[in-house]
């Protein structure tokens, strides 16, 4: 515990020592440069960021597409996890089948299927991350089910447990730590292959703004977003590890 | 009406598993035994050495597991299916680390078919009977395996099971918890009349616990002999139990040499 803590301090004296770094040779050494921007612009450029890069709109479009999407994925795979872990169901061969493509074929390229096939639509981002989320979720559970102990299994069977039961209070129950730490893990992921994908789309979301600022070599404006990035997915992993804490105290299976 | 039957019967199960290569390895031969109707309950141990197939039989019991031959009557029906009738509790007791102690029972109760129409299991009543009272919001995980066990045997015990299998119970407890079981299990038995079959490589434990002991042999599991423990035997006494303790050594060593010498103790 307490060596945890020594290590979390040196961490964060590291992270403040990059900060003062960057004020020290970015705002006095060399503040008139193309590589980071001086720390007194990046200060001026939260205005134009919220005014002209409509930041607010398009950091809640970013943000919501994630997390919504975790959410419906999280509850969809639940809704069906007694086919997941039943390895007789068809559904579960056609899952298995399916595993194929993601092997070789990169997640962002789906993306550009989707921008093809509904450039206008507002829920492409959506879709795009409902699907990534459900299918690893849904690898995840079919790995992490071997791993629930089998006394637990039978004990439930004991008890006159149908597998409907068995798949949603015991298997779900067991493994649900380590579902939540895989999305703790991955959510930076998510991040950036969205912000990847709203780059290449358009419209809304975080990649938007990245893409505009490129365009005009606004280099504050995205070192500044690149800023409230790391600090909204420090703050909802933090959140994230809060929860796992609280609800699922239990060791994983 | 159901007590024209015995209250569990096993007949002739034999169970083959698949070795390797395709051959077949005979795991239980024929084990026949059965348990009666008690008016307070009785106490039954399967005292036999590591790999005899205790734990296949229990299993086969439930109804966890298929039997290659034989027949298994619940008070003088067949199953198929575990359906809570018969209480089961491995060998790691596991009461769910996500659920209370309130909710584990809970859990058990909700997969309930029929109403259950006797205070003696109502969830309060188990929660006491167990000792438990007090503890009815804490997790399995901040506690000892022996609370942990009350929990698991708890949950079997709310269904109102015609018998409870236990897996090898107590090995894994110190002597302090060990025999804090033991009076647990014999209160249990005699307030609610249940009887239990558990499985046991300690001589000394099947005959502190138990009013009946088969003795198991191995390769392949059958039950030799079945030792009667007296009713009023006073089992503190040296000369009684000494008795009953050379009983089941000579019933082994009548075998031959052996793994048997495992479970001498």
């Amino acid at each position: 515990m307490n060596f945890q803590k020594v290590l979390s301090n040196k961490k964060l004296y590291f992270i403040l020592s990059y900060f003062l770094l960057w004020i020290i040779l970015f705002g006095f050494l060399i503040p008139a440069n193309n590589f980071l921007p001086k720390p007194s612009i990046v200060l001026m450029s939260l205005s134009a960021l919220w005014e002209d890069y409509h930041l607010a709109v398009n950091l809640i479009s970013t943000f919501s597409t994630i997390y919504i999407s975790v959410i419906i994925a999280y509850f969809l795979v639940y809704a069906i996890i007694k086919f997941i872990i039943n390895e007789n169901s068809f559904l579960f061969d056609f899952i298995s089948s399916l595993s194929f493509f993601p092997k070789y074929i990169p997640d962002m390229v789906f993306g550009f299927f989707l921008i093809f096939w509904l450039p206008n639509s507002p829920i492409t981002g959506f879709i795009f991350i409902t699907v990534i989320v459900f299918y690893s979720l849904i690898v995840k559970v079919h790995l992490e089910s071997k791993k629930v102990k089998h006394e637990y299994i039978d004990t439930a069977r004991a008890l006159g447990s149908n597998k409907s039961i068995i798949a949603r209070k015991v298997v779900w129950k067991a493994i649900g730590p380590s579902l939540i730490k895989y999305l703790l893990d991955s959510h930076t992921y998510l991040w950036s292959i969205l912000i990847a994908f709203e780059f290449i789309k358009g419209g809304r979301g975080l990649g938007t703004i990245f893409k505009t600022a490129l365009m005009y070599r606004d280099l504050s404006a995205m070192f500044t977003v690149t800023l409230i990035i790391g600090i909204v997915i420090y703050f909802t992993g933090f959140l994230l590890k809060y929860l796992k804490n609280k609800f699922f105290h239990w060791s994983n299976c | 009406m159901t007590e024209k039957f015995p209250l569990l019967v096993v007949k002739d199960i034999n169970k083959f598993f698949l070795g390797l290569a395709g051959s077949k390895i005979h795991v239980l031969e024929n084990v026949n035994f059965q348990v009666e109707h008690q008016s307070s309950g009785e106490i039954i141990s399967i005292l036999a050495p590591f790999g005899a197939g205790k734990t296949t039989l229990l299993r086969i019991i439930n109804g966890l597991e298929k039997s290659s031959s034989g027949q298994i009557l619940l008070n003088g029906n067949t199953y198929n299916e575990p359906s809570g009738e018969i209480g089961f509790i491995p060998e790691n007791p596991s009461s769910f680390p996500w659920y209370t102690v309130k909710q584990n029972l809970e859990f058990a109760l909700s997969l309930k078919k029929k109403k259950i129409k006797n205070d003696n299991y109502s969830l309060k009543n188990i929660i006491d009977l167990l000792e438990l009272t007090g503890y009815e919001d804490h997790f399995p995980l901040d506690k000892h395996s022996g609370f942990r066990f009350r929990i698991a045997l708890g949950r079997a015990l709310i269904l109102k099971p015609a018998i409870v299998l236990i897996d090898d119970p107590f090995k894994k407890f110190d002597s302090e918890t060990q025999h804090e079981l033991y009076a647990l299990i014999k209160k249990i038995s005699f307030n609610l009349k249940t009887s239990f079959l558990l499985t046991t490589t300690n001589i000394t434990e099947a005959i502190i616990l138990s009013d009946s002991i088969l003795i198991m042999r191995r390769d392949p599991g059958k039950i030799i002999q079945r030792i009667d423990i007296e009713k009023n035997a006073d089992k503190e006494n040296m000369e009684t139990f000494t008795y009953y303790q050379n009983e089941i050594k000579s019933a082994f060593t009548s075998l031959g040499d052996s793994p048997l010498i495992s479970i001498i103790n």
